[in-house]
């Protein structure tokens, strides 16, 4: 990062050029432009699935440390200065969709917190997980937290057989047959839609951006390959 | 989602912009933009150019569609197809409000343009509803959207999709086919 | 009637939607009671009902049923309350308002305090550790930098992320950032005014 020597027209380095490339350990490059476009697409597809989708870590990290960045640099000139409301105001845009993103994850996380954990230990070690590290350990204190008080101030009181909870009976699944708008990003082979009854089913076209409502079950799959988008 | 959602999705569309300042090239993090030189139009995103705006820093251009011809031709075309016509823009309402919001003295024509751009929202979401009726009516499955804009969906959010839910929930349980469920639906009222 | 006294803690969540009632020490402390009641019975008739004097079986079976329904009412209001107080966590920040404090039994506050922890450290995590980001922040998309609030108590110093000291006296008119008045606001500190 090239440092500040107080020369006006030497401020234009410290901001460097657009075209900053992103490494992660996928050897999958992005620019930092298609990085963000690629997070607000990963933001509305959280926001609008039923379920827990992948983690996009990598994006999330990338992001932040742009914006760090960036606010660093911002140290050096002056609140007055020209600039100084537009890369702050676009910092914030940044900010605000992860901070939706991660926020949206926590939530589904709680909401279907039984039946992630128990995936989670089903989970062979080759698979990926749906939770990154972090929101791991965050769901495994929240569950832990909620049992140990549940049987504190009741199950503990209770007759010596009934100190149990058959926990596997009262967790929230998420409903893969919800209906979703989607958008069809590329030509794709054609789903087959269920309508509920085991006989009715319905081959959809999937043309380039066509749009549709249709079951999530359907799509799910090519919404994890970046086929369809959900609107 | 919420309407400011969609609106914020809205501002990161690109629009031109005429300043009336000097400044070299801007290294965003989404990109770059300028150099800006007053009088020459320049591409930015538009909640750039409406923090510029209001600022008092540029002019703002309307998006080639924004014209009353165009508009006009738009409205009586969408008034005579019986599905959704495509939008010239996918955020075609919240830009009309951002940019006349902003800068109203810009834009020429701008109480037809509100007039027209309303219309064609009135005639559209119309359409909507009257499909959603009779769509739910037959306990249709699936349903072809094209051409809908994400605002224009989200009006039917939560009622459309969690309906359809329904509907799946009970065919499950009922195990019957589409047409069977027909009939019980011309013959009865429906209460979701 | 069997488990009233379970349905009577759910009905009082029920009605009370917008907060959080006191913890309902008396409530719980009864359906134990009557679920101990219940059980001590049963054990009785149980081993008649063995020895082969069937019409014991069915008298154990309702009281099975009643003990279950008394289960059941309690796990859901004690998790219901849990479920509040966590959302109050993103509402209020990691201090409880005192009026709130008053309706929590002990228990429930250790749970909180625990909750916090956990989100406190999640979200210190984010970023690779490198940046710490407030979820319970930044809840709509930002429009304006700046945002224009009334101190509606005398709340003293405060230091703002870019290191200004303002002094929020009551009635005073400030121009914030407005990422850091979200708190603020949510806490009953400031007011927005357009």
């Amino acid at each position: 990062m090239a440092s500040y020597s107080g020369n006006l027209t030497q401020l234009s380095d410290l901001f460097g050029t657009a075209d900053t490339i992103s490494e992660t350990e996928d050897a999958e490059f992005l620019s930092a432009s298609e990085a963000v476009k690629k997070l607000e697409e990963s933001w509305l597809n959280e926001m609008l699935a039923p379920e827990l989708l992948s983690p996009q870590t990598e994006l999330v990290d990338c992001l932040l440390e742009q914006t760090k960045n960036m606010e660093e640099n911002l140290m050096a000139i002056s609140k007055s200065d020209f600039r100084f409301a537009l890369h702050r105001m676009e910092v914030e845009r940044i900010r605000y969709v992860v901070t939706s993103y991660l926020r949206i994850r926590l939530e589904k996380i709680e909401k279907f917190l039984g039946y992630l954990l128990n995936n989670e230990n089903k989970r062979q070690r080759n698979e990926p997980s749906l939770l990154t590290e972090d929101e791991l350990k965050f769901a495994q204190e929240l569950n832990s937290n909620t049992e140990t008080h549940l049987k504190t101030l009741g199950l503990r009181h209770m007759p010596t057989n009934m100190r149990e909870i058959n926990t596997q009976k009262f967790i929230t699944t998420p409903n893969r047959d919800s209906y979703v708008f989607v958008c069809v990003k590329d030509d794709a082979p054609s789903v087959l839609v269920s309508d509920g009854t085991s006989e009715g089913e319905i081959e959809v076209e999937l043309l380039k951006n066509s749009q549709h409502l249709l079951p999530y079950r359907s799509i799910s799959s090519l919404l994890q390959n970046n086929t369809v988008n959900l609107l | 989602m919420n309407p400011a959602e969609v609106e914020f999705l809205a501002e990161n569309q690109s629009i031109q912009i005429t300043p009336n300042f000097s400044h070299d090239r801007l290294y965003l993090i989404c990109g770059e933009v300028g150099p800006f030189r007053p009088g020459i139009p320049v591409q930015v995103p538009l909640w750039m150019a409406i923090n510029l705006k209001q600022r008092q820093k540029c002019r703002l251009t309307a998006p080639e569609w924004m014209t009353v011809e165009t508009l006009t031709k738009i409205k009586e075309d969408e008034g005579q197809s019986k599905t959704f016509t495509p939008m010239p823009d996918q955020h075609y309402m919240v830009t009309t409000q951002l940019i006349l919001g902003a800068a109203p003295h810009d834009i020429p024509n701008t109480d037809e343009i509100r007039i027209l751009v309303k219309d064609i929202w009135d005639m559209r979401i119309a359409k909507l509803r009257s499909s959603v009726d009779a769509f739910l009516k037959i306990g249709g499955s699936l349903a072809k959207v094209d051409h809908l804009t994400l605002m224009e969906i989200n009006t039917v959010r939560p009622f459309l999709p969690h309906a359809l839910d329904q509907l799946f929930r009970l065919r499950q349980v009922l195990m019957i086919s589409d047409n069977q469920l027909k009939t019980i639906y011309f013959n009865s009222s429906f209460v979701l | 009637m069997f488990a009233q006294k379970g349905v009577e803690l759910v009905q009082e969540l029920e009605r009370a939607r917008d907060f959080l009632p006191p913890f309902n020490e008396d409530g719980v402390r009864q359906v134990l009671e009557e679920m101990r009641a219940l059980f001590e019975e049963n054990q009785r008739d149980a081993s008649s009902a063995v020895a082969g004097e069937s019409e014991y079986i069915t008298s154990v079976h309702i009281r099975h049923c009643a003990l279950e329904r008394n289960k059941r009412c309690l796990m859901a209001y004690l998790y219901n309350r849990l479920e509040r107080i966590k959302e109050h966590r993103w509402h209020f920040g990691s201090v409880l308002p005192s009026d709130i404090k008053a309706n929590i039994c002990e228990p429930e506050a250790q749970f909180f305090i625990k909750y916090s922890k956990s989100l406190a450290a999640y979200m210190k995590s984010i970023g690779e550790g490198s940046y710490s980001l407030d979820l319970t922040q930044n809840l709509k998309p930002p429009k304006n930098l700046y945002i224009q609030v009334k101190c509606t108590t005398e709340f003293g110093e405060f230091e703002t992320e870019d290191g200004d000291i303002v002094v929020l006296k009551k009635n005073s008119l400030h121009l914030l950032p407005r990422v850091q008045c979200e708190l603020l606001i949510a806490q009953g500190i400031l007011e927005h005014v357009s």
